[in-house]
């Protein structure tokens, strides 16, 4: 569904990605796990549009995206959960979740909405308050949720568990697993490198702008270099 | 009288609400300050009063005229001064403010050379019609800027409290990253914002040449430092804030002039605002948190 292929991408001189190619299949999860600094967020903001790659290819559903506007992305179908949730928080809940469907001019958006309060039972109590009033946990499913109502067939998520409570981190992996089953591809970046390859078909492993391992998470899972310095076993 | 008073300082200040509105749109969208915006306000005076005393057509082709023309202006200003400074890497937002100083110098110089140095008469076939409501005289004119100003307003905010584009629009003003990655396309809806501002400046040009009767091509700079002085009063990107500070100062002004002394009328605007930040920086409806910001 989605190929990347050698690409390399920059911040000003400084080289973040040295030649990166992950394949995403259609209705998997996909994780990349790394350090801090590895290039994971560099690596969605170039799939995004965010950032336009230098050099290397991004193909969605067989057609080359990269160098596109976020917005035109968006429209192909690939919604981004930033790292750092970037709600609206001087617009509404409910706002944000309309922003959220900017793109879509189908009469459906309505009624995705209210499937979307009826997941998130929070954002329905909530629709009225301003986004920068909500807990860390609320933003979190409200970016999510808002990313959803554009109603996209690839959902990629930076970090979406960064800083909260652990029950909070249970019903993110829960909501991600939902959101699987109902038929969307998942492109996860995750520090929780245990639950993020659980929940995953397969993983890469990004370290200094290169991926340096790559496979079916089970396997991964059981890999001495990942057990040593992502899982803090032997 | 103090009716009366009270009434010219509101047709004032609704002028000058119109005026701020214009740099609190594009502060909000870009922070900065569009500096040209006062002498792209004067254009616009000055194409109703060539619309109106010397083509002798009527005012709502004046006001036409203006929107179009200071339409126009505003986007060949985001085209060609603000737009090449976004997109070049390391360039801060300093450039883009010196950039709009740029134009504005350039603006009040050709008008300078077209239209002259002196004041010109802005002839309104009604202008001394006049009515009387509860003991209090109103003059048609006044009575037509505040409904045009008031108009404005209600529909600038109903837009951007109630519409699609309205919501994007405050999407992208408070985080154009998060607009971006929203499917807004924040090119134009920044292009759209500085053309929007600037006809309401041209809007706000031939209220001015309405109420005052003459314009010359100094009123940008001194309306300019206004409606600056109003987005601070009010808080900087604040829309409301632009209204209400609108307002009041006109509303302060008339009333110094009218029961103090003439003199002081351009102080009251700064001494306000020195006043106001002193007890609240952030301005009357500003945000506390700089931080939410970005």
């Amino acid at each position: 569904m989605l190929e990347v292929r050698e690409v390399e991408t920059f911040h000003g001189d400084i080289q973040a990605l040295k030649g990166v190619s992950v394949s995403v299949p259609e209705k998997s999860i996909v994780s990349i796990i790394g350090a801090n600094g590895a290039g994971k967020t560099t690596l969605l903001r170039t799939i995004a549009g965010a950032l336009a790659p230098r050099s290397g290819t991004v193909s969605f559903l067989g057609e080359p995206i990269a160098g596109l506007p976020p917005h035109r992305i968006l429209r192909r179908g690939i919604a981004l959960v930033p790292e750092g949730r970037a709600i609206l928080a001087r617009l509404t809940v409910r706002e944000n979740l309309e922003m959220g469907a900017f793109v879509r001019k189908d009469p459906g958006v309505a009624a995705d909405m209210e499937r979307l309060m009826d997941r998130f039972p929070i954002l329905r109590e909530r629709q009225g308050q301003l986004g920068g009033s909500l807990s860390g946990g609320e933003q979190q499913m409200l970016a999510i949720a808002r990313a959803l109502m554009s109603s996209p067939r690839l959902l990629l998520l930076d970090e979406p568990t960064l800083g909260l409570a652990p029950l909070v981190v249970s019903e993110i992996f829960r909501t991600i697993r939902q959101i699987h089953a109902a038929g969307t591809t998942v492109l996860l970046v995750e520090q929780n490198v245990k639950q993020a390859m659980k929940v995953s078909s397969c993983t890469y492993v990004l370290e200094t702008g290169r991926i340096v391992l790559s496979g079916p998470s089970a396997e991964l899972l059981e890999e001495p270099r990942i057990k040593a310095s992502y899982l803090g076993q032997g | 009288m103090f009716l009366e008073q009270l009434v010219n300082g509101v047709t004032l200040g609704s002028i000058y609400a119109i005026v701020a509105l214009g740099y609190t749109l594009v502060f909000g969208v870009l922070d900065i300050i569009n500096m040209a915006h006062g002498e792209i306000f004067m254009f616009g005076a000055f194409v109703g009063m060539l619309i109106v005393s010397k083509a002798g057509a009527p005012l709502p082709v004046a006001f036409l005229g203006a929107i179009v023309v200071t339409g126009a202006m505003g986007l060949l200003l985001e085209r060609f001064a603000l737009r090449p400074l976004r997109k070049a890497p390391g360039v801060s937002n300093l450039s883009s403010l010196i950039s709009t100083i740029g134009v504005s110098i350039l603006l009040e110089n050709v008008a300078q050379k077209v239209f002259g140095a002196g004041n010109h008469l802005f002839e309104t076939p009604f202008a001394e019609i006049r009515f009387r409501v509860g003991g209090v005289t109103v003059y048609l004119v006044q009575a037509l800027i505040l409904f045009v100003s008031l108009a404005l307003m209600t529909g600038l905010a109903l837009w951007l409290a109630r519409t699609r584009t309205g919501r994007a629009l405050r999407a992208t003003a408070e985080n154009l990253a998060t607009a971006g990655l929203l499917g807004v396309d924040t090119n134009l809806m920044i292009t759209a914002t500085v053309v929007i501002a600037s006809a309401m400046g041209g809007v706000a040009g031939v209220l001015v040449g309405m109420a005052f009767n003459y314009i010359n091509n100094q009123i940008g700079l001194s309306m300019g430092l206004k409606g600056l002085a109003i987005i601070i009063f009010g808080g900087m990107g604040s829309v409301y804030g632009a209204m209400a500070g609108g307002l009041i100062l006109g509303i302060a002004e008339t009333l110094v002039v009218a029961y103090g002394d003439s003199g002081y009328r351009d102080s009251i605007a700064f001494l306000t605002i020195i006043v106001v930040l002193l007890i609240r920086p952030q301005g009357l409806f500003g945000q506390a948190a700089p931080g939410m910001r970005r």
